[in-house]
């Protein structure tokens, strides 16, 4: 039975990890370069671009987000490995810095981002600038949360994988 | 100079190369340190 919790919780991370992060590189890879939000684009409902936004904002990766790290955590209690990787001590070191590196990234999505695009979608009411503004926000979190994965899913490979190369 | 500097995010190559070398940084850092 533990073995079975392991190995759908393990399931749960990979798939999880790929539509959060998947929609970050998607993003990479569509939009590699910053193209600013305009006035336009925000005051009609019905523009290409409003519209483009709205569609990408379902909560699913936000949600996947939060999936992520409970079974991350989820897989390290039931090993009895949590306090251990979250102290960054002896082999579990790697496996730690990846966890607290996904933190920060779990935390940016939520406090930092979110917020942000409330305000661009007009889910929370803002003038003009502060919803323009707040579009250029919103776009260095999400790159930031890109670069900060490359490093976690290093750490994660090699907190499993590869401890070796740190010993 | 902080929107400068937070320019470099604008391509996302730019902001792979970014990871990497952080990747690299940290890897070096836990290397000594373990």
């Amino acid at each position: 039975m533990e073995m079975l919790l392991e190995v759908a919780a393990r399931w749960l991370h990979f798939l999880a990890a790929l539509v959060w992060v998947g929609h970050n590189y998607a993003t990479a890879v569509t939009r590699s370069r910053y193209v600013p939000l305009t006035a336009a684009d925000l005051s009609d409902p019905d523009s290409p671009r409003q519209r483009a936004l709205m569609q990408r904002e379902h909560g699913t990766f936000r949600y996947a987000s939060l999936l992520v790290l409970g079974s991350g955590l989820l897989i390290l209690w039931e090993r009895g490995w949590l306090a251990e990787a979250l102290s960054l001590q002896g082999s579990l070191a790697p496996l730690g810095v990846g966890i607290w590196l996904a933190v920060i990234m779990v935390c940016n999505l939520w406090f930092v981002l979110w917020p942000h695009q409330k305000r661009v979608l007009g889910f929370v009411r803002a003038p003009l600038d502060e919803r323009l503004r707040c579009s250029r926000v919103t776009f260095l979190s999400a790159r930031v949360n890109t670069m900060l994965s490359i490093p976690v899913l290093f750490f994660m490979g090699v907190g499993a994988h590869g401890v070796g190369l740190f010993s | 100079m902080s929107d400068l500097l937070l320019r470099v995010f604008d391509s996302s190559v730019v902001t792979v190369v970014i990871g990497v070398a952080l990747t690299a940084a940290l890897a070096l850092v836990l290397r000594v340190v373990m």
